[in-house]
């Protein structure tokens, strides 16, 4: 006999063996307490589910968007100031739009 | 005689929601049974039992009377059944015992001879029930479905939501897993 036909044989032998259907006194009384205590279904369950899913399916795409974006700013970087560190590229980002400090303070009236 | 379920679920639509007691009664002995072959201990049944009414009850609407009643609610059974299954996975208790006085004397009079015999179904259904327990979530509930209620793939497939290719890769899975189950328990060198 190999193990195959002993798992089979076991199995029938527990089939055979019946399962208790016995139900405990006054059950179907704590069924009917459960179902007037039980909070009603939320409608918007369905919703919240689906709406979670989108959210995480619109986190990965930003991240993907993200990373291809970032890719592209250091290839084009790279292309147009060769040999510019990261550090002056991020100040020029950053401050490009600021005014000129020195030149306000040229322009400023002298008492 | 006997009110239908049909009439019994219109007149709680209708707003007599005490009468879901009649389906409660009506019910819960095959629930209890189908319960008893997933849950570890009787007080996980009952939870499981109250757990499946509750949610016949709050999908009663759902239920548009084209196959019986009691095929719907065999299907709630069923996926009920299987997230307790998972939750089990989640938290399992304890690591494989050794085999029972019982367990070994079946296997040491069963194993060699080639006939079935009826006697000590109960050993038989204690070793089944132990290899059950290390199985997979899908796998046993397939396995029970398959070979312990003797229900055909169709009827599987019905229950569970699963595809009919899906239903027959899963029991050839669980059948292979089952023997890795039994050779873990040493039942080999009975062979």
């Amino acid at each position: 006999m190999n193990l195959e036909d002993l798992r089979q044989k076991l199995v029938r032998s527990a089939r055979r063996h019946p399962v208790s259907d016995a139900v405990p006194y006054a059950f179907e009384q704590r069924v009917m307490h459960a179902i007037r205590n039980a909070p009603a279904p939320d409608p918007f369950l369905p919703w919240v589910a689906g709406l979670w899913r989108a959210a995480l399916c619109a986190l990965a795409i930003a991240l993907l968007s993200g990373g291809f974006h970032w890719r592209e700013l250091v290839n084009a970087s790279a292309a147009a100031g060769e040999g510019v560190p990261d550090a002056e590229l991020l100040e020029v980002a950053v401050l490009g739009d600021l005014p000129d400090f020195d030149s306000i303070d040229s322009e400023a009236p002298t008492p | 005689m006997d009110a239908s379920d049909t009439e019994i679920i219109t007149a709680i639509r209708g707003g007599d929601s005490g009468r879901f007691e009649e389906l409660v009664r009506r019910y819960q002995p095959r629930l209890f049974a189908t319960a008893r072959r997933y849950a570890r201990r009787e007080s996980e049944v009952e939870d499981i039992v109250q757990a499946i009414l509750v949610r016949v009850f709050q999908n009663l609407d759902s239920w548009r009377g084209d196959a019986p009643f009691e095929h719907w609610i065999m299907r709630i059974a069923v996926r009920v059944c299987y997230d307790a299954l998972r939750v089990h996975q989640r938290n399992r208790e304890q690591p494989m015992a050794e085999l029972s006085e019982e367990e070994s004397s079946w296997l040491e009079n069963h194993a060699a001879s080639p006939e079935d015999r009826t006697d000590d179904t109960a050993a038989a259904s204690s070793l089944v029930a132990r290899a059950f327990e290390e199985l997979a979530p899908a796998s046993r509930l397939i396995l029970t479905l398959l070979e312990l209620e003797d229900r055909s793939v169709r009827e599987i497939s019905d229950l569970t939501g699963w595809s009919i290719p899906l239903v027959k890769v899963r029991a050839f899975r669980a059948r292979a897993e089952m023997r890795r189950i039994l050779t873990r328990m040493g039942v080999e060198k009975y062979l």
